[in-house]
């Protein structure tokens, strides 16, 4: 056992695994062993051992094993620390969390009471029955949706980001020394373009990418036929680390399916399967108004997108079953949110009678739909679909609507933005911010979606492939600068905030890699 | 937490100034003292503390040494030099941070103290006050301790600790028998799976009319 891990780590690290699959599985796979003829007794213990690592446990245990590391950060908080500050560290930022969770609240009930709807209700039998035999198309006959409204969209969370203030901070100093240039206004940790440089190593100029050496212009015997020959050995070799290593460069098209779920520790089961049947049936049992908010969504969003309108009732067979799954709600031990409570009709203020609701404590946004959206290139089962975007959310997309002094949450990414163009194109900075144009009321909404929707859908992957294998979004905010350096001749010339708008409307003819590569390694 | 912080004096802290320059001189330390004179054969093992905007600290305490030459000499001495708190002072990392100084950040055991001068630094300007809050000291450092790793983790020799019972009766084998059944049951009992069954219901009943505030 490595020394650099804490015992608590391990602690935990082995009383989590204890409690999982892998535990029993191995246990019957050693009795299995155990059972073996050419096993001798004296040598018991390095013949199970072998034997396991030889039949392919030893990989399984490593890749269980994968996932926590990636999932379970080494934190370096002492024992005694209370569970909000592991949340979240900085009381300030807590409290605009809560505030800002309150004003949800708030809309979503004034919301209830105006339209005179009920959060949550029990179907009645016949309209279960209807529900469940339109199951994959339930995009053609929606409920009425004329009334609602997405509860939030990006621009209004960054009114409140703005707005956000370190009540320590000598921002007020009369010489104004101290006031930074940009929109967020809070002096937290970053990477500094050297930092990410190292980070992003792979990505540099000198090395072959999937996303600009395998276009159809370059013959494939150049670079894209081995990478796909190695591609299929990363498969092959069914390893955590290894397909997280390959995806640094990007996966083909025609591989990233399973180099994802690879990466993500998604292997389906029976037990799989019907967990999410179960969900499936608890859409059929309820009807929440949450659901009509991602159906609005979705109407909204998805069906207007000419890439993804296609895909409209598969969104609500994954969206709708999300909202359901109790699992998602682990993530708020990592989340600075908190999910929403009420109580059941007649019970109110009745501990035994608190839920969460909805069941996986997120209320969904303008736009939320745009995260399930792309993946659906990627798999056509909607079970599969439905892990694996269940997972990429809660491991990093949760990070793009919550408050957070996290180094991956939107007000670091934000900032880490402004900072980028700040230093790297003062200029353009200077120009777009005294024509009335912060560049972060444009590119936030950007960063909130991951781009989803504004690029072309095989960018935006080859974008996620680069998240999952660097286990960051740092990459958003240095793809939202490479963009505004592209379009720079252009932005000097704006004179509004309309103007400058009007330029970066349309990113789908961009492509990301190359952008990248320049707004890190050019200079 | 089942040890109790000793019972000292902890006094204000003390601002560092120049005395011509009253007002807008920015010295950027801090002191405080903390007396032990009350404590009968005092010893400090770890202390506890939450950091607000201090960068560095620096503790120094007051020891009586014995010397084989001149008896007993009371000297100051640095135990903790200029730990680094916040990892950047110009930003918020570890600025709020809950902090434990053990005897592994300590440079020298501390016995025999009669006070204990801990100094804050705070280079960077940008802040308005820096402090630590929940000062809290103890005696030994056992506190907070995570149990021990299992034997086969952490390689040490193993030891069987299992002694044959010697004469067995029918009843000695029958309550090894139950004891066995009862460390099953308990280590089953302890191994719940982490795999959720997904209810969300209470009595099978999920209807909602409002979100409640608090």
């Amino acid at each position: 056992m490595d020394s650099h891990f804490a015992p608590a780590y391990t602690q935990k690290l082995l009383q989590s695994l204890k409690s999982s699959k892998i535990y029993t599985d191995l246990q019957n796979a050693a009795q299995g062993e155990v059972a073996k003829t050419n096993i001798r007794v004296s040598e018991l213990k390095k013949g199970v051992q072998t034997g396991l690592s030889s039949s392919g446990w030893e990989k399984k245990l490593r890749n269980v094993i994968f996932q926590y590391l990636q999932t379970h950060p080494l934190s370096s908080y002492p024992v005694s620390t209370p569970t909000d500050h592991i949340k979240e560290p900085l009381a300030y930022l807590r409290k605009a969390q809560q505030a800002w969770e309150k004003r949800i609240l708030k809309s979503l009930n004034s919301m209830c009471t105006e339209l005179n709807i009920p959060l949550a209700r029990k179907r009645p039998e016949k309209e279960q029955k209807d529900l469940l035999s339109r199951w994959t198309e339930l995009g053609t006959d929606g409920p009425d949706l004329s009334q609602i409204r997405p509860v939030y969209a990006p621009k209004d969370f960054l009114e409140v980001i703005m707005c956000l203030q370190n009540p320590n901070y000598n921002a007020s100093d009369s010489t104004g020394t101290y006031t930074l240039w940009g929109l967020v206004q809070l002096p937290l940790k970053l990477n500094d373009i050297n930092k990410l440089r190292i980070l992003y190593s792979d990505m540099a100029i000198n090395q072959c990418q999937t996303g600009v050496d395998d276009s159809s212009e370059i013959p494939p015997e150049m670079f894209d036929s081995d990478r796909v020959k190695l591609g299929k050995k990363v498969i092959a070799a069914d390893h955590g680390p290894i397909s997280q290593e390959y995806s640094k460069k990007g996966c083909p098209m025609s591989l990233r399916a399973s180099i994802w779920s690879q990466i993500l520790g998604i292997e389906l089961d029976e037990f799989d399967t019907l967990y999410y049947e179960q969900l499936k049936s608890n859409v059929i049992a309820h009807d929440l108004l949450v659901d009509s908010l991602l159906y609005k969504d979705v109407k909204l969003t998805a069906t207007n997108d000419d890439q993804y309108f296609v895909f409209e009732d598969f969104l609500y067979q994954i969206l709708l079953p999300f909202t359901r799954d109790t699992e998602v709600l682990k993530h708020f031990s990592r989340n600075s949110a908190t999910p929403p409570k009420s109580y059941i009709r007649g019970k109110l203020g009745v501990e035994d009678y608190a839920v969460i609701y909805p069941p996986n404590g997120v209320i969904p946004f303008h736009g939320f739909a745009m995260y399930v959206a792309p993946l659906c290139y990627l798999y056509k089962e909607p079970v599969k679909l439905y892990y694996v975007f269940r997972e990429i959310y809660s491991r990093y997309f949760f990070r793009l609507h919550s408050i957070s002094s996290h180094p991956q949450g939107i007000v670091c990414l934000s900032l880490l933005f402004e900072t980028l163009l700040q230093t790297h194109e003062p200029a353009l900075f200077f120009h777009l911010k005294s024509v009335g144009c912060q560049p972060l009321k444009i590119a936030f909404k950007w960063l909130v979606r991951a781009f989803s929707g504004y690029l072309s859908s095989d960018q935006v992957l080859l974008l996620w492939d680069r998240i999952l294998a660097y286990n960051s979004l740092e990459i958003l905010p240095v793809l939202a600068v490479a963009i505004f350096s592209f379009r720079k001749t252009n932005l000097v010339k704006v004179q509004s905030y309309n103007a400058a708008e009007a330029v970066l409307a349309d990113l789908t003819t961009l492509q990301v890699i190359p952008l990248i590569q320049l707004s890190l390694f050019s200079k | 937490m089942t040890e109790r912080p000793l019972h000292c004096t902890i006094k204000n802290p003390v601002t560092i100034n120049l005395s011509d320059l009253k007002s807008d001189f920015h010295s950027g330390c801090r002191i405080i003292d903390v007396s032990l004179s009350n404590i009968i054969n005092p010893e400090v093992g770890e202390i506890h503390f939450k950091n607000s905007y201090t960068a560095y600290l620096t503790v120094k305490a007051k020891c009586r040494i014995v010397d084989a030459k001149d008896g007993n000499e009371i000297r100051w001495r640095t135990c903790v030099k200029k730990m680094k708190l916040m990892p950047n002072p110009h930003v918020e990392a570890g600025a709020q941070d809950y902090f434990v100084i053990t005897r592994k950040n300590m440079l020298f055991e501390l016995i025999n103290v009669s006070a204990l001068r801990i100094i804050l630094q705070q280079p960077s300007p940008v802040w308005k006050e820096f402090k630590i809050e929940d000062l809290k000291i103890f005696r030994s450092s056992e506190s907070n301790r995570p149990n021990p790793l299992p034997a086969w983790l952490t390689d040490s020799p193993s030891k069987s600790g299992k002694k044959k019972i010697e004469g067995v009766t029918n009843l000695e084998s029958l309550s090894s028998v139950l004891q066995q059944l009862w460390a099953l049951s308990e280590e089953v009992a302890a191994q719940q799976t982490n795999r959720a069954l997904g209810r969300y219901e209470v009595d099978g009943c999920y209807e909602i009319n409002l979100l409640s505030y608090t």
